[in-house]
């Protein structure tokens, strides 16, 4: 089965330490909340805000999920100290969707999914799904992966630790215009990868539309 | 591009908890209030004695759901998975066997694989041992079983696949024990749902594999509903706005009228905001008073795993047509929930089963008795 969808708007972002520049003031007005966003939750913020996100379902993927949580978490139950209830609450591989929902107060449909380095295909595959019904889909995909044991468990080297897309989509009938080849990118995790390279191609084009195969 | 939406059947079912390590088996404990939780030492920092749900069998976790998937395909007509689509849900994946890792190698990621450590652990076991055609994992806490099952019916409803299976599975870990009991939720008794006096959950592992197809069978998945709750990442909202909502969409979905549920499955986890949050839902929108029921006392909770197993269990009430008791309850909170104490056996066509997570993240689903399978 093959779906089409419109690429509305989409936006990227990557660092190879700490995304800058995440308008987290502006974006996040409440003090108390903002202190409580993971790096992932900032940066799917941040994309959401560049592809005219409103109140949209939101289909979210990231393959390590919250890496800095989950290393505070194991290493405390290790050291035998106290485990903290914001890192584990903070820790759910939904946490990014989750803070963007509370913040826009968007009671619409959120689903996270994971799949390691086929990632950004399942992200594509589930929002071509949940298009059929007709409305706007937010499609995101973060990875924020910047903690002290990161080389241990970096086989690929990827020098970006934060990276994230954005596509803000719809079904269309209209003809695709891109195609998923599998582009690799070294700099980034490939669990964005396909993601990635739709935003690349969208940009070139006047009205994007991706085919996607399931 | 138009929906094709078609129905969606249950096709075959399986499920390993604390509760039993079969269907029947744990559909058994749950009508005679046998409860798989215990109070076990070893999880907790201090030694002390927790409350939980651990599956009772000398298999690893892995093998466990490598049969429960072979289980489902001895019993289906189909030869293999070729053309099947695999839905995982799993809030931890391979955390508890990447906090083992981490402890043996005396605090050291170098020994760490993401492929056994990641949410997609179990993708990566199964689809080395099955040839499904092709799979997607969700993660969204505990609801993550639930969100595979809704994803399930729109691929089948679309047309895209004729089978889907659903395995919802999660292990006990240190981190869910320990972060629970951080979050001052963690029981250390069993459970009570929707009690006065409850004391919180109980961190259980289980595994539930459900397969779904367009082949007509005596269980139809009838509507799903999400939503979120928009308000705060662990709390639901106390008026229970996001649980009504997704039980508002799951029965828009079946196109039925609240009183055309004859029994919910609540999520009722036996922590106090849950418990209040859906109680107050389920009143609010279901003025004819459904029975209404948490397997989870008897079960633990199975976080990611619980929408699956839940599903199954809510499969059992209307293949049997009896409504299971609430095992434990003494002391109902809202008098105005139908929480019956003893198994009533009754007609049953409807059931809605709720499951809800972190983040605000709900999931409700309906099942329909479509005909008696003798």
């Amino acid at each position: 089965m093959k779906i089409n969808l419109k690429i509305i708007s989409a936006s990227f972002v990557s660092a190879d330490e700490k995304c800058e520049e995440l308008e987290e003031k502006r974006l996040v007005p409440k003090m108390m909340l903002r202190r409580r966003l993971t790096r992932g939750a900032k940066i799917a913020i941040y994309l959401a805000s560049k592809v005219g996100y409103k109140n949209e379902r939101i289909i979210f993927g990231s393959a390590y999920g919250e890496v800095k949580a989950t290393v505070d978490i194991v290493e405390s139950i290790y050291n035998k100290t106290l485990l903290s209830p914001t890192a584990f609450q903070n820790s759910v591989h939904n946490t990014p969707a989750s803070y963007l929902s509370i913040l826009s107060e968007n009671q619409a449909e959120v689903t996270t999914v994971s799949d390691l380095f086929n990632t950004s295909l399942s992200v594509l595959k589930t929002g071509a799904i949940k298009a059929l019904r007709g409305d706007k889909l937010l499609l995101l995909n973060v990875d924020a992966f910047n903690f002290t044991g990161v080389k241990d468990i970096n086989i690929c080297s990827i020098s970006k630790l934060e990276s994230g897309v954005a596509l803000m989509v719809e079904i269309t009938d209209e003809e695709a215009n891109i195609s998923i080849d599998n582009q690799k990118n070294s700099e980034i995790s490939p669990s964005l990868w396909q993601m990635l390279e739709i935003y690349n191609k969208s940009k070139k084009l006047d009205n994007p539309i991706v085919e996607v195969e399931l | 591009m138009p929906i094709k939406n078609r129905e969606v059947y249950l096709q075959g079912m399986s499920a390993c908890c604390s509760a039993g390590i079969s269907v029947d088996e744990m559909f058994s404990s749950t009508l005679l209030g046998r409860t798989g939780v215990k109070k076990h030492q070893g999880f907790l920092d201090n030694e002390e004695l927790s409350a939980i749900g651990k599956i009772d069998s000398n298999c690893s976790f892995n093998e466990l759901m490598i049969e429960k998937v072979e289980e489902i395909l001895e019993h289906s007509e189909l030869e293999d998975f070729t053309n099947t689509f695999l839905a995982i849900g799993t809030s931890v994946g391979g955390m508890a066997w990447a906090e083992k890792q981490f402890i043996k190698d005396s605090g050291s990621y170098k020994n760490i694989k993401l492929e056994k450590q990641s949410i997609y652990s179990i993708s990566h076991t199964l689809n080395q041992k099955f040839n499904f055609k092709d799979s997607i994992t969700f993660s969204t806490a505990c609801t993550s079983s639930s969100n595979a099952i809704v994803f399930a019916k729109e691929l089948i409803e679309a047309g895209a696949y004729d089978t889907v299976l659903v395995l919802g599975a999660d292990s006990i870990s240190y981190t869910t024990v320990n972060g629970f009991n951080a979050l001052g939720v963690l029981s250390f008794e069993i459970s009570t749902p929707f009690d006065a006096h409850r004391t919180g959950m109980n961190v259980a592992e289980g595994i539930g594999a459900v397969l779904f197809g367009v082949q007509p069978s005596w269980i139809k998945l009838a509507g799903v509903g999400c939503s979120s709750d928009a308000y705060n990442i662990t709390n639901p909202h106390p008026d229970g706005n996001g649980a009504k909502l997704a039980m508002k969409n799951a029965l828009k979905s079946a196109k039925l009228s609240a009183n055309q549920i004859d029994y919910i499955n609540a999520h009722g986890t036996g922590t106090v905001a849950n418990d209040s949050s859906e109680g107050k839902a389920i009143v609010e929108l279901f003025p004819d008073r459904p029975y209404v029921g948490s397997t989870k006392s008897i079960t633990g909770h199975t976080l990611g795993a619980c929408g699956a197993i839940e599903v199954i269990l809510s499969a059992m009430v209307l293949e049997q047509q009896i409504v299971p008791s609430n095992f434990n309850l003494k002391e109902e909170e809202l008098e105005s929930l139908n929480l019956p104490k003893n198994n009533i056996k009754k007609k049953i066509e409807f059931v809605l089963s709720n499951a809800f997570a972190f983040g605000g993240n709900n999931v409700s689903l309906i099942l329909q008795k479509v005909k008696n399978e003798n």
